[in-house]
């Protein structure tokens, strides 16, 4: 048995206090020898998956625990020794945080108690406030003696270093046995600075009450320093004591939990008759392809036992067309008859895409499933997925980390600099940089070349250190789990701004959980385009070919080609821009290989240039192999997107295409020399069993491993390519409507709204200044032209502007200056904002208002 | 100048201060004339020349975009707009020691470079960006004093 393990360590997941990540406190372990290490983050367990998966891979026992604060000013350490025991400290922190005081989490003795089962405590004595009072050792005591038969047996008191006396002197009051610990905050001595201001950032950024470390003896020791700092056998033996007993407990990686709401074949019998009929009613006569291609999927779906995952998407989709809610598939899910069908999007087999791309009998995780909703309307759908399935669901959540320039600001901020200093420190400075240091880049970038922050050396160091760190965790953009039980058995539970349950997971950690994650995402060009055609309903004008697009209007493509799509979901780019001028676009399947070659893949592995000179008649078109030519004839022989790696290992080396997705997987991933020669010798077996030669089945491997990594998928393609076309067209046939959806969605796109209405100057739409006479809340279409909002006046904010508005509907325009100054109650500086924007010109105004907006 | 054009590009500059648009018209509308003095023509001109040509832009700063490109080098890719449309602009990492600065810190970003055009009827335009103007880049009541003290004599 190991003699010391340090159970009680702060990782940078105790925000803004730790100052190391999982991976360093795991390295750091394994070079001071340990066999075993704790994480014991505040109130959390947002580290815990992933440093659980770290230490496993470099040999370690990870034990998993957590500080929590207990009433009467007790900190405890509570370790888990069982899967009953993580539930119930996920059941503890979740308390804690929902019953907030101020911002002060706290437990109640009575809670312990119900929830202490498979968990060892440890109390410490140093970050106790109850031993700062007068009387606090004998509180102390007292409280002592009640955790002890919360706890019995497995209940400890922590010997510090710093505080070893006092450890020592409670140990023999309430009879408690002692275990070392040393609250590690800093891997290293030398790291006590950054700490101090990680806690300065607390104080001056989120304004708390935070103190740092009273010192810098709170690194990793060593087995042996510890023995010196702690000389106590019996407290050193103990952590190593709590270790062991820790080894009982696993972490359920590597296994699909997916939900279970029903028995399994009642599941199987739902889904396959609601997917049934959804095809009898979406093709008037279902084929034969597409009645085998539903069996298919129902069967793999049925054989991984998913079919309650999909009703649960049917059921989200039900409520989302109930309410009217536009809503639309993304991702590879888009390659699924089922998924089409319950989620209305486009027919897989009518664009020629693969199912096993989404899922197949050979993939271990769980199929995905996005779905953009209206962005204005999408809390909606996660307010009722969340309470659909209360205790079982939550958000996911997602770990912000510093970044370069947020970096240099807050620790500038920390470090006392003058708001004007930080501004002038940080200018030029990205908000990230791709693979390299702030050291390196204010040494490479041209634009840092002369920045003053170069002479602030310790300022530097410190935001070099802090890059890359956890800063706080947020709400994922629209990530959900659902678990087969309780959702508080697999994770601690927050509450959201919105009041949404928010689990102490991110994606990857669900991922490794083998839970079930659905996306609902919003996406605001939904928006934009429900408000487009809001836009021409008021008018008179909505077009009637709007509720079934038709996807061959020369217009829409004839503007799409002269690259005006400035506004168009996914084109607007100036990159895309310039390829559409070069590709030309004619019809639909151009525009999803137009989406598809914009890629960072694509265009890494130069497929762009390739597609253009071979589509323009300047580049040979030969596929990589007569017999793929029919694989590779959409894309004039080159291989664009990962559908058609399948089909080409598929049909040229014979692979399955659950083999041949693994193939496309492992070719994208990092490929080790022997993972690529283990790959290479079964293409090339099985292309030679094909009836091919080896010199083909040479040069074929050869093309495929060097474009598989590339690809994009055509079924996300496709779905997006839709959202693209429709935008394209309400652009060339409703350009003003299609402005106005833009401008009143709240920043879609790439372009600020002042682009977007000078564009739609060039387009002879007039433009109407903000007036209180004449504008609304939002964009409004005021005969050809638009009238601009009056919130766009700076400084009016949308509560001025709704006042001024609801009074003008309610009793009428406004006469005079002096009617709305009477009318409404608005600041002086608001006054002279409408007066200097112009928003009051044409009514008449006293000579005293003249002679106030003067001196205004 | 006109001291009509002084009051209306003086009304934009009232709409640059108050609004977060720009409703009466694009502050190059009136810089126009002053840019022509110059030799900066509008983007609907520049993009009708010759590929090739040598060409002097200048243009309210939209976005810069730095992707990953194949050769791992930095290239910046800037969208800049005037009065007549949005001008695209590729600045290689030569160019890039003495504009990237100003690139991140104008609002109006003004220099010359080559054009590109390609496609059918050459419709994809982008300007190599070679040279910026100090002088005539920055926040665009500043660029409008320079233009308005030069254009004069120019």
């Amino acid at each position: 048995m190991e003699e010391f393990v340090h159970l009680d360590v702060q990782s940078a997941y105790s925000f803004l206090w730790g100052t190391f990540t999982p991976e360093q406190m795991v390295d750091e372990a394994l070079k001071k020898g340990f066999k075993a290490i704790g994480l014991s983050d505040t109130w959390s367990l947002q580290g815990v998956v992933r440093f659980y998966k770290i230490a496993r891979r470099a040999g370690i026992q990870p034990v998993i625990g957590a500080r929590v604060e207990v009433e009467g000013g007790c900190w405890l350490l509570l370790v888990v020794l069982t899967r009953h025991g993580y539930a119930n400290l996920c059941k503890l922190v979740s308390m804690g945080l929902q019953k907030k005081k101020g911002s002060k989490a706290l437990l109640p003795v009575s809670l312990l108690m119900r929830f202490s089962e498979g968990l060892s405590a440890i109390f410490l004595p140093h970050c106790s406030a109850v031993l700062e009072e007068q009387d606090g050792f004998m509180q102390a005591v007292t409280q002592l003696h009640r955790l002890k038969k919360v706890f019995p047996g497995d209940f400890y008191i922590g010997a510090a270093p710093v505080a070893l006396e006092k450890a020592k002197g409670l140990c023999k009051a309430s009879g408690v046995p002692p275990v070392a610990v040393n609250s590690v905050a800093f891997l290293k001595r030398e790291d006590y600075g950054l700490h101090k201001l990680l806690v300065e950032i607390q104080r001056r950024h989120h304004h708390r009450k935070a103190r740092p470390l009273m010192c810098d003896s709170f690194y990793m020791a060593s087995g042996v320093e510890m023995a010196r700092l702690v000389p106590w056998p019996e407290a050193l033996k103990n952590s190593a004591i709590i270790a062991e007993k820790a080894k009982k407990f696993l972490l359920p990686l590597g296994r699909l939990h997916p939900p279970c709401f029903r028995n399994r074949e009642d599941a199987d019998c739902i889904l396959a008759k609601r997917s049934f009929e959804r095809l009898a009613h979406r093709f008037e006569i279902a084929s034969y392809a597409h009645i085998k291609q539903l069996d298919k999927e129902l069967a793999c779906i049925k054989s991984k036992g998913l079919s309650d995952f999909f009703i649960l998407v049917d059921e989200v989709a039900e409520f989302a067309r109930r309410k009217k809610i536009i809503f639309s598939p993304r991702g590879s899910a888009v390659g699924s008859l089922l998924v089409a069908l319950l989620l209305n999007g486009p027919d897989p087999l009518a664009h020629d895409l693969l199912f096993e791309r989404f899922m197949n009998e050979g993939r271990g995780d769980m199929p995905d499933v996005d779905i953009d909703f209206d962005s204005e309307r999408r809390d909606e759908v996660l307010a009722w997925v969340l309470e659909r399935f209360k205790g079982q669901a939550a958000m996911v959540s997602t770990v912000h980390h510093f970044k370069v320039r947020s970096a240099v600001r807050l620790a500038a901020k920390a470090m006392g600099y003058s708001e004007a200093q930080i501004k002038r420190l940080s200018a030029c400075l990205p908000w990230s940089l791709r693979g390299i240091d702030l050291v390196t880049a204010l040494s490479t970038l041209p634009e840092l070349k002369n920045a003053p922050i170069k002479r602030h050396t310790r300022l530097v160091e410190y935001a070099s250190r802090l890059s890359g760190l956890p800063f706080q965790a947020s709400v994922h953009l629209g990530g959900v789990i659902v678990v087969p039980d309780q959702i508080e058995k697999w994770t601690p539970i927050s509450t959201s701004n919105k009041g949404f349950p928010v689990a102490q997971l991110d994606k990857d950690d669900v991922e490794d959980l083998g839970l079930l994650k659905l996306d609902l995402l919003g996406l605001r060009m939904h928006t934009a385009l429900r408000k487009a055609e809001e836009a021409l309903w008021k008018q008179g004008k909505w077009d009637r070919r709007l509720a079934a697009l038709p996807l061959d209007d020369r217009k829409t493509f004839h503007e799409l080609s002269q690259g005006d799509s400035l506004g168009v979901f996914q084109l607007e780019s100036p990159g895309q821009r310039q390829l559409l001028g070069k590709l030309r676009p004619k019809c639909f399947d151009d525009l999803v290989a137009e989406i598809s070659l914009f890629r960072p893949g694509p265009v890494e592995g130069d497929l762009v240039r390739k597609y253009v000179e071979r589509r323009a008649g300047r580049m040979d078109a030969r596929p990589i192999h007569t017999s793929l030519a029919n694989v590779l004839k959409e894309t004039y022989g080159v291989i664009v997107f990962q559908e058609q790696v399948l089909k080409v290992v598929h049909l040229f080396a014979g692979f399955s295409y659950a083999d041949a997705d693994a193939f496309r997987r492992a070719m994208t991933k990092k490929r080790s020399p022997m993972e690529m020669q283990r790959l290479r010798a079964a293409f090339i077996k099985g292309a030679l069993r094909n009836g091919h030669t080896l010199k083909e089945a040479e040069r074929v491997f050869k093309q495929v491993s060097a474009f598989a990594a590339y690809g994009f998928c055509k079924a996300h393609a496709v779905a997006f390519s839709h959202i693209a076309y429709k935008s394209a067209y309400l652009k060339s046939h409703h350009a003003q409507a299609f402005y106005i959806g833009l401008l009143n969605s709240g920043g879609v796109g790439s372009y600020p709204a002042w682009v977007i209405l000078n564009e739609a100057r060039r387009k002879g739409i007039k433009i109407y200044p903000p007036h209180v006479n004449y504008s609304g809340v939002e964009y409004e279409p005021e005969g050809g032209g638009i009238r601009v909002p009056l919130q766009v006046i700076r400084g009016v904010g949308i509560n001025n502007a709704y006042h001024i508005i609801h009074e003008r509907v309610e009793n009428g325009l406004y006469s005079s200056w002096e009617a709305l100054f009477k009318r409404v109650r608005l600041s002086k500086d608001i006054k002279a904002k409408l007066i200097f924007a112009e928003a009051l010109s044409g009514l008449p105004s006293t000579d005293e208002d003249r002679v106030y907006a003067k001196a205004a | 100048m006109p001291r009509q054009l002084d009051v209306r590009f003086e009304q934009v500059l009232g709409e640059r201060a108050n609004l977060e648009v720009y409703c009466s018209a694009h502050p190059f509308e009136h810089l126009r004339p002053l840019l022509k003095k110059r030799g900066i023509m509008p983007w609907a001109v520049i993009k009708q020349m010759k590929s090739g040509s040598w060409v002097r832009f200048s243009g309210l700063l939209i976005l810069v975009h730095t992707p990953p490109v194949r050769s791992g080098r930095r290239i910046m890719f800037v969208t800049l707009e005037d009065e007549t449309g949005l001008i695209d602009l590729v600045v290689f990492p030569s160019a890039q020691i003495k504009g990237a600065r100003l690139l991140f810190l104008s609002e109006v970003v003004t220099g010359a470079g080559i054009l590109k055009r390609e496609g059918y009827e050459g419709v994809s335009a982008i300007i190599v960006a070679k040279q910026f103007s100090q002088e005539l880049s920055g926040p665009l009541d500043k660029v409008f004093k320079a233009y308005e003290k030069k254009g004069l004599s120019a």
